[in-house]
């Protein structure tokens, strides 16, 4: 036993919703890493967000395909990892500690992007 | 449901939906629908009599069923008919026919409110012989 | 006055949700068909939404979760992707026959062609979109979509035999696939899903917390309230004048030709007026559900409140929506077909949108002391079970029903 509060990780932090310290929302946690030795307890390492995680977690005969469709994990381009480290709280949402754009999260919502930079002012 | 008998349930399903001759059943719901079309073109003749509608409503809506009418029409033309209904298809398409031009009288001067009562009241007769029509089926 | 104009998001919910392209048919042939008999399921189905909608409203208001925030958090990334795909699917197919919608009535009151009047329709819902507020947005499509209440007036004026109306209210069976397939319609227009997507992440675009919790009571009990009211309406019109001569409505304009009979141009005008912005609202609310239903699933920055440019993918997501919906639309789709086969569609995908609803609201860990009552509790899996049941029951006769044509 610790004195840290128990959390279930897989009913109160998988797919939950990111957002920076600037309350910009910014990805999902689409999948857990964790480390640890054979017979050691394993620890939450980081959380990785992005499409790229996401045909790991579907069933077996679409994952191909799922590769193909949403990307196989390439760090940087389509899944991007937070160090547990970042969390700052877990409440309606997962606070992080940082802006999105130093984590790699949330490329595609920056003012500056192609994305953005299209659109007429409203 | 295994997929050995989801096929079956879907061609029998489509063959329910109308798929091949028009029935007896398919003939009537066609003439019961010139019918409609006729009933629904007295309702709009009469409020062009009284004046109490738009014009841009008449020509457009107007032209939603008169084109209906035509359609209908077609369909009992072309699709080979049980025997026992064939002998109605004639006159429903002749009543079809009749029904869309009096609704195109309407939509051509949808000022003429003496015409308008005139056309409405031959639309509310097509409209009583084709629900009889349909009714011999 | 102003708790008044916070009332906008359920009435634009409401009316956009329940008396969209498809209702205004489908309530239309449901009162030629079966007169009164089929009000009972209207009520059904506005009971459901009102308990659902308020559970939504509330799960956003106390834990800042939208629908499909909950969708992906308590089925996982498999069952989400599913709901997403059908629903954008959905959503999509729902938008053209909208927008279709849009241009019809347009040409109604203007006999324009109609190919202009789509794009037309299009470039105004965008342009409102893109430049007006969200509660602007609420504002133009909820109260002016208000002067369908032109139907309520005509359904009185019309004198219905209320002694028949009160005993449609009163659940009852009719032996026919066709009935079963109107009172499967007739629940499942009610509780489509856009309207909880576009409910609740409305509820945190107008940044609602737990002391709106009475708000947003009130707006899914009147906004909802209403729309079943316009809904019987409806149903009470075309009994009056479209069963006696066994007319059987197909058209926007058939509807419209029910107010005319009552109150002549004015009643005419005051429809069309009212179905105008009641299917752009609807056509709004598919847009947007449809964006916020991807970026939610995707964890992107979504909502119309931080403008274009700092929720850009969710900006260009509701625009493409548009685009493809002017793209299906243009190939000459009949959009009353069209909504018709999205309702029915739709009642399939029902219980993956609103399980999760249920599971959400009733969780202490997310809800504390808001999470459901007994009561509540009660009501909504009495009513999952009706969506169950709905959702079986739904494409089967569509088939048999050859899509309710007989």
């Amino acid at each position: 036993m610790t004195d840290q509060p128990e959390v279930n990780l897989v009913y109160r932090i998988l797919d939950d919703q990111l957002v920076d310290v600037d309350g910009r929302r910014c990805g999902r946690v689409d999948d857990l890493a964790f480390d640890g030795d054979l017979g050691e307890p394993p620890r939450l390492w980081t959380i990785l967000s992005g499409s790229g995680a996401w045909h790991r977690r579907l069933p077996r005969p679409l994952r191909t395909l799922g590769a193909r469709v949403f990307g196989s994990g390439t760090l940087g381009l389509d899944i991007a990892q937070i160090p547990w480290s970042q969390v700052e709280g877990i409440d309606a949402v997962i606070t992080l500690r940082s802006k999105a754009r130093e984590l790699g999260l949330g490329r595609g919502d920056e003012p500056r992007s192609t994305a953005a930079e299209n659109l007429p002012r409203s | 449901m295994g997929r050995g008998l989801l096929m079956p349930v879907l061609i029998v399903a489509l063959v329910l939906a109308g798929c091949g001759r028009a029935s007896r059943h398919g003939v009537r719901v066609g003439i019961e629908q010139i019918a409609s079309i006729a009933a629904e073109g007295r309702l709009m003749a009469d409020d062009l009599a009284r004046g109490a509608t738009k014009t841009t409503f008449v020509r457009v809506h107007g032209s939603e069923l008169s084109a209906q009418a035509e359609h209908e029409a077609e369909k009992l033309n072309d699709n080979p008919a049980a025997p026992d209904a064939r002998q109605a298809i004639p006159s429903a398409i002749s009543l079809a026919s009749d029904i869309g031009g009096a609704i195109d009288d309407l939509r051509t001067s949808p000022q003429d409110r003496v015409k308008a009562r005139i056309t409405e009241h031959k639309l509310g007769v097509w409209a009583d012989a084709a629900a009889k029509l349909a009714k011999t089926l | 006055m102003k708790k008044v104009f916070q009332l906008a998001l359920g009435i634009i919910a409401a009316i956009g949700g329940f008396v969209d392209i498809g209702e205004l048919v489908f309530n239309a042939q449901a009162g030629a068909l079966y007169r009164f008999r089929l009000l009972w399921a209207v009520v059904v189905g506005v009971i459901g939404i009102i308990v659902y909608a308020e559970m939504t409203g509330r799960v956003a208001a106390v834990s800042g979760r939208p629908v499909f925030d909950t969708v992906r958090m308590r089925m996982g990334l498999n069952v989400a992707l599913v709901t997403l795909v059908a629903s954008m699917l959905i959503n999509l197919i729902t938008l053209a026959a909208e927008v279709g919608g849009v241009a019809l009535i347009l040409d109604l009151l203007f006999d324009v062609n109609i190919s202009t009047l789509i794009l037309l329709g299009v470039m105004g819902l965008v342009l409102i979109v893109y430049f007006v507020p969200f509660d602007g947005i609420e504002r133009i499509f909820g109260y002016l979509g208000c002067a369908l209440l032109v139907f309520v007036a005509a359904a009185v004026h019309l004198k219905p035999n209320w002694h028949h109306v009160a005993q449609g209210l009163v659940p009852s069976w009719h032996p026919s696939a066709l009935y079963a397939y109107f009172v499967v319609g007739v629940i499942g227009a009610a509780l489509v899903p856009y309207e909880v997507y576009f409910y609740s992440s409305g509820a945190i675009e107008d940044r609602w917390g737990v002391k709106d919790l009475n708000l947003n009571r009130a707006n899914a009990f009147l906004g909802f309230g209403l729309g079943g009211v316009l809904s019987i309406a409806l149903i009470i019109v075309s009994a009056q004048v479209f069963a006696g001569p066994q007319i059987q409505p197909g058209y926007l304009g058939t509807t419209a030709l029910g107010a005319e009979r009552a109150f002549g141009e004015t009643g005419l005008l005051l429809a069309l007026l009212g179905m105008l912005f009641a299917v752009g609202g609807a056509a709004v609310e598919c847009a947007f559900s449809g964006a916020y239903t991807l970026a939610q699933f995707a964890g992107w920055e979504w909502g119309k409140y931080r403008g274009p440019r700092e929720a850009p993918r969710f900006t260009w997501a509701w625009l493409v929506f548009f685009a493809l919906a002017f793209v299906v639309v243009e190939t000459g789709v009949d959009p009353v077909l069209l909504t018709e086969y999205a309702v029915i569609f739709s009642v399939v995908a029902l219980p993956l949108t609103y399980l999760p609803v249920l599971l959400i609201a009733r969780d202490r860990t997310f809800m504390g002391d808001h999470a459901n009552g007994w009561l509540a509790d009660l009501v909504g899996w009495s009513y999952f079970a009706i969506i169950l049941v709905v959702a079986g029951a739904a494409i089967p006769l569509m088939l048999i029903t050859n899509g309710g044509s007989g």
